[in-house]
């Protein structure tokens, strides 16, 4: 986990805004967030940076998408909290991970722990859990 | 007798006149010719060597370069480098050569430029800063080097004070130590 904290961010933008007073980078048009295995695309996204300049939260609005090794989710806007290392999905929010779908107003995802949280405001929680299928020796005795 | 006196007195007359004739042709003449020496001089170009410019007031600035070439209304200048302080803003710039255009305030700094500000460096080959709107900007590949960020892009814009501007960006943020 610790060498993931010292993996750089990488943030390819059509344009950038940047205000040294205030620590934030604003990049707009196809924005593209790369950290370690986990990708964040969206419209734009905002980087907070602390006094040290280390990422301190990063907010994603418009066509939010993200993926970290086989989880995937999209939302209209997302957030990603270093000091509760959780990412927010708001908005029409759904998160994936192989078939299995969970769809909600507000998705909260702790990566470390690998916990999501789902709210519902207007929209109905769904979750599909599709069950693994059997493939074990058994059944393929009984076919032979 | 007084008719003596008389013509004596209006040769005298005739004399003055002629006189102050004269006079006033060698004036005309001579003001005629000096403008036309005026007219031939052209200010061709004033050289300073190690110029040390330095300016106190609302804007403090020190402007050092090897040489300060004037040449009509540009100023061009060999490895300049200004110091730049207004209340807590301080901005050093520096570059191989610099042309400043008197009559539109605009700087143009070229080859090696590098502008420091804070903890922030910024590399280019080629910046304008309009001394008048006190902002920078180009169009050429732009490098941005702080402690933990390194940001490249293309079209650099900053008000020289909090704000920098940068188009088709790739940013990279180091991660914690």
């Amino acid at each position: 986990q610790e060498n993931k904290k010292s993996e750089p961010v990488i943030i390819n933008a059509d344009k950038l805004e940047y205000n040294n007073k205030e620590k934030v980078a604003i990049y707009t048009g196809n924005v593209d967030v790369k950290k370690g295995n986990m990708q964040l695309k969206a419209d734009i996204v905002k980087i907070f940076l602390d006094e040290k300049s280390d990422v301190s939260r990063i907010l994603a609005i418009g066509n939010v998408w993200f993926q970290k090794e086989d989880k995937w989710g999209k939302a209209k806007e997302g957030e990603y909290i270093k000091s509760q290392d959780m990412i927010i999905l708001r908005g029409d929010a759904e998160l994936h991970q192989a078939d299995n779908v969970v769809e909600g107003d507000e998705i909260r995802y702790i990566i470390s722990e690998e916990k999501s949280f789902v709210d519902k405001k207007t929209k109905r929680v769904r979750t599909i859990f599709f069950p693994k299928e059997k493939t074990d020796g058994k059944e393929n005795k009984q076919s032979k | 007798m007084i008719k003596k006196l008389r013509n004596k007195l209006k040769k005298g007359f005739l004399f003055l006149i002629f006189l102050l004739f004269i006079a006033f042709l060698f004036d005309q003449l001579n003001n005629y010719i000096q403008e036309l020496d005026l007219s031939k001089i052209e200010y061709k170009e004033a050289v300073i060597n190690d110029i040390i410019l330095v300016s106190k007031g609302e804007k403090d600035y020190i402007l050092v370069a090897k040489q300060a070439v004037e040449k009509g209304r540009e100023i061009y200048m060999k490895e300049p480098n200004l110091n730049y302080k207004k209340n807590e803003d301080y901005i050093n710039i520096s570059s191989k050569n610099a042309v400043y255009r008197k009559d539109t305030g605009l700087l143009t700094l070229y080859e090696d430029v590098v502008l420091k500000k804070d903890d922030l460096n910024v590399y280019t080959e080629l910046i304008n800063i309009d001394t008048q709107k006190n902002i920078a900007f180009n169009d050429r590949k732009t490098y941005i080097k702080s402690d933990k960020i390194n940001i490249e892009g293309i079209n650099l814009w900053s008000d020289l004070k909090e704000n920098i501007k940068l188009e088709k960006t790739i940013t990279y943020i180091r991660g914690n130590k």
